[in-house]
């Protein structure tokens, strides 16, 4: 028997963020998962080759690493909320690949409904991996000191609001639960969509208004911090040391490996 | 420091000139004409009824009132030497903290230690100072082990040490605090309010709001200052606490602690405009005022023969505000009450017994058959795979600092119909997670779930809601019908009760005085108000359980008052009614049996006052006893007897005016 979903509360499962010791440059971190994300829709075209079965393995080896890791928890989360989408990149994957003419074609439709799940997964994992070894406000600097050639004078509070506001998805994500869970104990259904479309007013409403009420609320408990203080002091990020130099090696390393193999 | 040298005493710290504020010119005052002075660490306790304008005033000492809403204000405010309403918040900050109500909604760093530094990078300090400063406060405050953890998932307790870490790194000279220790468990609150004796004995001004008075009491006196704090001093024998009520948003009471709710304590009632006095003073008129004249004159307590033994010296015949005053007046009166004991004794057997033991309506309530019952049960934190596989553990979330996976462990227990059940422990102890068992929002991996005689299983949770009724921490979060009516009819009306259900909405709308409001906005409502149609609607599909929540988090004494009859309504007609809960008062008032958890086990099942005899098991489960417990367990040593039968004032029901208590027989009914 199994339960719907993480209890809500704020003393839920315990997390660590990323210790000063563990932590990595978000801008190696950014780099590597880009490049992994290019190896990854660059390998393989579902057409039953060697490269698409090395992709599917690929794919859910590093989904096995990621979940026994720091962010497995976040990535299983993932995984289930994504089933929908999951069973779509199949039905893609198979309907994609012709008519079925004979047994050898329904293997390859398999295996063309596999690699598109594999690769939906894959990219799923990169994702998990990448917020978990480096934290969004961290992404934001990084990406604000890179755009700082380009872009100079980017304010900190702009860089900061989109780390926030990423860090702050999953909140929403857990006071819609919450509001589902408080409606559906009090009786309202809201599956099949079709048929309950109504009840989902009483979703809608108070998740935007509890939305609004918490954004006031941060903002107000950010400037009692002192949010819009000039100068400040600007997050530090680890710098590249070894550690940063590998990560991004490995992933060009699978980069030419996908490009490689895509071709053969 | 940038913010200056160690404060000392006699510096200014909020000077207020007839000041008010409303948010609109067209509203009434908010607050209004507040004259305030308070100097460098002092205390300042803020009470009043909801809606009294407190909020409002603690947020206009840093500005926040009326920066980010407009409004008006009139008079004068001045707080650290800055005009709050022209001095932007980027600089009022580095002086005065405001700590809102419910820290999960104020935490949004990456870490623990990114989350105190923040306050640190915004006055500009190197990352080397920064470092130093944030090691330092962690230190001090006892969460150190916590700096690399994700602050949205700490528990409520030490997300509000963080935030405190967070202000006192930045070493305020005024530091406010709205219900610092609502929904926290002892251990937390303790280590809040050592916390807060730490900032004070800084030098640190603190201006709290609270409704629970019991817990500021002792907040008299300064505190030697901790090592390691560069902004220290030696607390001056000068500091001052002040308390002030607050009622529709000007000051109608100041004094000290002693005499403003010494003054509430000292009235015939159990709340005086909407502010409840310490529990030991509820007691205490109780016990002895209650039974008579309240001035006892030639000092002899009236009552009967028994409690009559007691003797005050004259001149105390003002209810005592602390256990201390309580525990000495009483071994006063012991000698005297020593020689009459056996006189008593025997009065009081002629009399059907009186004292301490179950409530009216609590222990003595009859209840029918069991309609809830948990076998074995076994539930995991988080959902998916992740719980799927907590078999194998493969996948299951890592615990960090030792923290369970499991969430509850193997839980066993029944409740009956008409029986209220509270069930307490530590934050994390598995408590809310039980509940949701009940109507299926959590689903144990193992064991069995069952109410009135049917296996929950996989049955959902909308189905589960005809017999479960669950009113989540904040139930008023829910509401989004334009009317009131209209809201407690949603659920029967999906559950296609709303005929079936006409009679108990009526009913329950009655019980919970909302008659009157029926065809009002539901968000056009005060706080307490969307509070009771939140349970009102939680609760439209008459179930035969009901589940709540933490129900007393955030209410006044007016609405623990309601909150207490409507659980009385419910229980009288054989409804059982199970409550999570931190608030040990209001179980061991209300509930008939305690579960006691921690770490996801029951430690004991028991009565409220079997349990509140084991100081152990208190002490494991992070339980502050009912005050009303231990003084009654105190005149019982007095007195060399255990005392026996129904207690008068320990029951919530006939607070503010409510109905009065019913009887066992309509308890049966």
């Amino acid at each position: 028997m199994k339960s719907r979903r993480p209890p809500s509360q704020a003393h839920g499962a315990p997390q660590a963020g990323p210790s000063a010791g563990a932590r990595l440059d978000p801008r190696a971190v950014l780099l590597a998962a880009l490049l992994s994300i290019a190896a990854l829709l660059t390998s393989g075209n579902g057409g039953s080759g060697p490269s698409d079965w090395w992709t599917i393995g690929l794919c859910f080896i590093a989904c096995g690493v990621v979940l026994v890791a720091r962010a497995g928890a976040s990535l299983a989360h993932t995984l289930r909320a994504l089933w929908f989408v999951f069973i779509l990149a199949a039905a893609a994957g198979w309907f994609d690949s012709g008519p079925i003419t004979d047994s050898r074609s329904v293997a390859h439709h398999v295996t063309a409904a596999l690699f598109q799940v594999a690769r939906l997964a894959g990219l799923t994992a990169i994702g998990a991996w990448l917020f978990a070894l480096a934290p969004p406000e961290d992404l934001a600097e990084g990406l604000r000191r890179w755009a700082g050639g380009l872009l100079p004078g980017v304010p900190l509070r702009y860089t900061f609001v989109v780390g926030a506001g990423i860090r702050f998805v999953p909140r929403m994500g857990t006071l819609f639960a919450d509001l589902r869970a408080a409606q559906e104990a009090r009786g309202l259904r809201f599956t099949p969509f079709w048929r309950h479309a109504g009840a989902y007013l009483g979703l809608m409403v108070p998740l935007l208004r509890e939305i609004l009420r918490l954004s006031d609320q941060l903002a107000q408990a950010l400037e009692a911090r002192g949010f819009s203080a000039t100068p400040r002091t600007l997050p530090d990020l680890p710098g590249w040391r070894w550690r940063e130099w590998l990560i991004v090696l490995a992933a060009v390393a699978m980069l030419i490996l996908a490009l490689t193999l895509g071709r053969s | 420091m940038d913010n200056g040298p160690p404060l000392e005493s006699g510096v200014s710290i909020i000077s207020a000139r007839h000041f008010g504020y409303r948010y609109r010119r067209q509203d009434p005052w908010v607050v209004q004409a507040i004259d305030l002075e308070m100097r460098a660490g002092d205390w300042l306790l803020i009470v009043g009824a909801s809606g009294s304008g407190k909020t409002t005033l603690l947020r206009s000492f840093n500005g926040t009132v009326p920066q980010f809403y407009g409004g008006q204000v009139m008079g004068e405010l001045w707080v650290a030497g800055h005009d709050p309403v022209t001095t932007p918040m980027r600089d009022l900050f580095q002086h005065v903290g405001v700590v809102f109500q419910d820290p999960a909604q104020q935490v949004f760093g990456a870490t623990v230690a990114r989350e105190l530094a923040f306050g640190l990078e915004s006055r500009n300090w190197s990352r080397a100072r920064i470092d130093d400063q944030v090691e330092k406060v962690a230190n001090i405050m006892g969460i150190a082990h916590l700096r690399d953890r994700v602050p949205q998932t700490l528990s409520g307790g030490e997300q509000q040490l963080v935030l405190l870490a967070a202000f006192l790194a930045l070493e305020p000279k005024l530091l406010a605090l709205d219900e610092p220790l609502a929904m926290l468990d002892v251990q937390s609150r303790q280590r809040v309010m050592l916390a807060l004796r730490t900032l004070r004995a800084s030098g640190t001004a603190l201006a709290i709001i609270d409704h629970q008075l019991d817990a500021w009491a002792d907040e008299d006196g300064g505190w030697s200052a901790p090592t390691g704090m560069s902004g220290a001093s030696p607390a001056p024998a000068n500091r001052t606490s002040q308390v002030v009520q607050l009622a529709s948003g000007a000051i109608v009471r100041r004094g000290s602690y002693a005499e403003v709710v010494g003054a509430l304590a000292g009235g015939d009632q159990d709340i005086v405009a909407g502010v409840r006095p310490p529990a030991v003073a509820r007691w205490w008129r109780a016990r002895f005022a209650d039974q008579g004249s309240a001035s006892p004159g030639d000092g002899a307590l009236p009552g009967p023969d028994w409690q009559r033994s007691f003797q005050y010296p004259v001149g105390e015949n003002q209810p005592p505000l602390t256990m201390f005053d309580a525990e000495a007046r009483l071994r006063r009166g012991a000698p005297h009450s020593t020689r009459a004991n056996s006189a008593a004794a025997q009065s009081q057997a002629e009399a059907g017994g009186s004292g301490a033991g179950p409530l009216p309506g609590a222990g003595q309530r009859h209840v029918g058959a069991v309609v809830v019952e948990w076998r074995a049960v076994v539930c995991t934190y988080a959902g998916g795979l992740v719980r799927s596989s907590a078999r194998t553990g493969w996948f299951a979330p890592r615990p960090v600092d030792g923290a369970p996976a499991l969430v509850v462990r193997g839980v066993t227990g029944a409740v009956r119909a008409g029986e209220v059940v509270a069930i307490l422990g530590p934050n994390g102890a598995g408590k809310t997670t039980l509940l949701r068992t009940l109507n299926g929002l959590v689903r144990p991996i193992a064991g069995e779930v069952r109410i009135l005689d049917q296996p929950v299983g996989n049955r959902p949770v909308a189905e589960l809601a005809r017999y479960v009724g669950y009113a989540a921490q904040r139930p008023e979060q829910m509401l989004f019908n334009p009317s009131v009516a209209r809201e407690i009819a949603a659920g029967p009306r999906a559950l296609g009760l709303l005929h079936a259900t006409t009679e108990w909405r009526a009913e329950l709308t009655t019980a919970l005085g909302l008659d009157d409001l029926l065809e009002a906005a539901p968000f056009t409502l005060s706080f307490g108000q969307q509070r009771r149609v939140g349970i009102a609607a939680a609760l439209a599909a008459h179930p035969r359980i009901v589940a709540l929540d933490e129900p007393t988090a955030g209410l006044d004494a007016v609405g623990r008052a309601g909150l207490a009859r409507i659980m009385q309504h419910l229980t009288a007609r054989g409804i059982a009614v199970i409550l999570v809960t931190h608030d040990a008062e209001f179980a061991a008032q209300t509930a008939s049996r305690w579960l006691v958890m921690r770490a996801g086990e029951i430690l004991a099942d028991d009565t409220p006052d079997t349990i509140m005899a084991r100081p152990d098991l208190l002490a494991a489960a992070a339980i502050e006893p009912d005050p009303a417990f231990l003084l009654d367990a105190q005149l019982a040593r007095l007195l060399g007897r255990r005392p026996e039968g129904p207690v008068p004032d320990r029951s919530p029901w006939s607070a503010g005016g409510g109905s009065a208590p019913a009887s066992n027989a309509e308890v049966n009914g």
